[in-house]
């Protein structure tokens, strides 16, 4: 399902413009009523049984979309309700911060194997004699799987001759990589906070649009028509997310038109990152004072690696994200502006609300969330001015893609070192990431440098993109060749901009 | 003779929220499939960026608008139009 335009995807989509326009018009609150019926007009049901059932989700993610909780099913409560809190134009992220809307979750069944009308009672039967708990029996000539025996070992799915035999699972499940998805007592999905760690798979692949993040829309439009400067800073994986139109001089100067007094690219923040992680591994990891040394800019990767595999945590560069590294030089240049990080990724709304990043970032929001922003206020990329751009190296600009950091970071550590050798290793989605870490835990990477990304591809992928994936990656290689400066070495040297203090 | 079908994809701001880069990947992925798109046809794809106040996405396949556009819309229509194109 992923990467296809869905009614999932537009029903998503026109919530991000409605609510970015009921706070760029400055509309009343008996508008908010109206937009449920706007997007979903009509007497008869679209996608579900009933329109009010389908205008009640919606009512939900309208909710979400300005940072609002849900409504608890069993109380009265209208969908305005706290929107009418002054408090709510500056309202920051709270948890839960992803959310399942409980009445569109569909209650799918766990994990199972199931078999299908493809079954043929043929007289091998392979799947019976595989089972090594004796759960498939042939009953009036079709196989049948005794759930309570069933292992889910899939060997009789692997035996059946005819594909009959499919493994049926929850789509927010298998797409988690941290087993962060339960269930409540109706059997629908329910989130483990403890667990999550927010890369928003859950979201971009539950069928029935149950699950959904909050968002900072609202709150940004609001700063941006208010007086106070208001900064976007703008992750690599931005080119070629608005469209064709959109080249990446085209996106300053909409952002620009959009209200933001400057745009700074997030792969500034990344060139330092290069830098600081090339010195900390050449010094550290080439003396073998430390095993191994693990990237930290994809914070589901970070959080998951540092939950999990606490005794590692100390491996983990402890150098600023891209985005905090950023956020801090556009503080120190514009000491009162407000920073908005406008990127691919939900998890990255997660860490702003970090205690230690809170003051650097000050909205989050995703490309899919900016592209409803950029349709409300009417902004055509045909009739935007260019504005150069020319923050990064071709290093910094990498981080977009799978690879990317390791590729970058090793070419830095050469340009310093000639001398030293680099092995890396690599991992895209979380379950791939935990066993390159298992590995790193069992000594089997010592030397390395090991980059974890949480989404397959890299960021191009992350659950707030618009473009397809593929094409995507093919933009940013584009924007790589076209910086002045290839090495981030070179253009941290030219710039003379210094890291910013280690988190804490 | 290689007959060419135009396939025009806006890709203003509100067709691209709603799907009109799904639309490019389609008609690219088309490629892929060696025997509808077998004949002596070529198909042209091209973006246009219109502004248009509403039905977006918006597709012309030889000049012949499409409102409301989905993928599998466009991909059917040009199936159709190689296999006429063949007759």
């Amino acid at each position: 399902m992923r990467g296809n335009f869905t009614p999932v995807t537009k029903i998503r989509r026109q919530v991000f413009e409605a609510v970015a326009r009921q706070a760029f018009e400055s509309r009343g609150i008996s508008d908010i009523f109206k937009i449920p019926f706007n997007i979903l007009p009509g007497e008869l049901p679209t996608y579900r049984e009933s329109i009010f059932k389908e205008r009640a989700i919606v009512s939900e993610r309208i909710r979400l979309a300005m940072g609002l909780p849900l409504r608890k099913i069993s109380e009265q409560a209208p969908m305005t309700n706290g929107m009418e809190d002054p408090e709510l134009e500056k309202k920051v992220y709270s948890m839960p911060f992803i959310n399942v809307i409980p009445f569109a979750c569909n209650a799918c069944e766990t994990t199972h194997f199931r078999v299908t009308d493809s079954c043929q009672g043929c007289l091998a039967h392979p799947c019976t004699s595989i089972c090594p708990v004796n759960a498939v029996t042939i009953v009036k000539g079709r196989s049948v799987i005794d759930r309570e025996k069933c292992i889910k070992c899939g060997r009789c799915s692997e035996s059946c001759p005819y594909g009959a035999i499919i493994k049926m699972e929850r789509p927010c499940a298998a797409a988690c990589g941290v087993d962060a998805i339960g269930s409540d007592e109706y059997g629908r999905a329910k989130i483990d906070e403890d667990k999550c760690v927010a890369c928003g798979q859950c979201m971009v692949h539950c069928p029935f649009a149950a699950i959904s993040d909050k968002s900072q829309i609202y709150q940004l439009a609001k700063a941006l028509m208010g007086d106070g400067e208001v900064v976007a800073e703008i992750a690599p994986s931005f080119v070629g997310q608005f469209g064709p139109a959109a080249t990446p001089q085209k996106i300053k100067g909409a952002l620009r038109k959009m209200g933001f007094r400057a745009v700074y690219e997030v792969a500034a923040g990344a060139d330092q990152v290069i830098v600081e992680e090339a010195e900390h591994y050449i010094h550290k990891v080439a003396t073998g004072e430390q095993p191994f040394l693990a990237t930290s800019c994809c914070p589901s990767w970070s959080v998951m690696a540092k939950r999990e595999f606490p005794q590692l945590e100390e491996y983990l560069s402890q150098s600023l994200t891209p985005m905090v590294a950023t956020a801090r030089l556009i503080k120190k240049e514009r000491p009162n502006a407000k920073v908005c990080f406008i990127g691919p990724c939900a998890a990255k709304k997660l860490e702003a609300m970090r205690r230690s990043v809170r003051s650097d970032v000050d909205f989050v929001i995703t490309f899919e969330e900016l592209m409803g922003m950029f349709a409300a206020k009417d902004i055509e990329f045909g009739e935007v001015e260019e504005e150069p751009i020319d923050d990064a190296s071709a290093g910094g600009r990498g981080f977009a893609v799978a690879g990317g950091v390791a590729s970058s970071v090793v070419d830095a550590i050469h340009e310093m070192d000639p001398s030293v050798e680099v092995k890396t290793d690599r991992a895209e989605g979380l379950k791939n990431c935990k066993k390159m870490l298992l590995l790193a835990k069992a000594g089997k990477r010592n030397g390395y440098l090991l980059e974890g990304m949480c989404c397959y591809g890299g960021c191009v992928a992350g659950a707030g993109t618009v473009s397809p994936i593929p094409k995507a990656a093919g933009e940013v290689k584009k924007f790589m060749d076209a910086a002045s400066v290839k090495s981030a070495v070179v253009k941290i040297r030219e710039t003379g901009k210094s890291m910013p203090a280690e988190i804490s | 003779m290689v007959r060419t079908i135009t396939v025009e994809v806006c890709v203003c701001t509100q067709c691209v929220l709603h799907g009109a880069m799904n639309i490019i990947e389609s008609v690219e992925s088309m490629r892929r499939l060696k025997y509808e798109m077998r004949h002596k046809t070529r198909v042209e794809l091209s973006t246009i960026s219109a502004r248009h106040p509403e039905a977006p996405p918006l597709v012309k396949i030889n000049g012949e608008a499409m409102e409301n556009a989905t993928c599998q819309q466009v991909m059917e229509s040009i199936v159709s139009y190689v296999s006429k194109s063949a007759k």
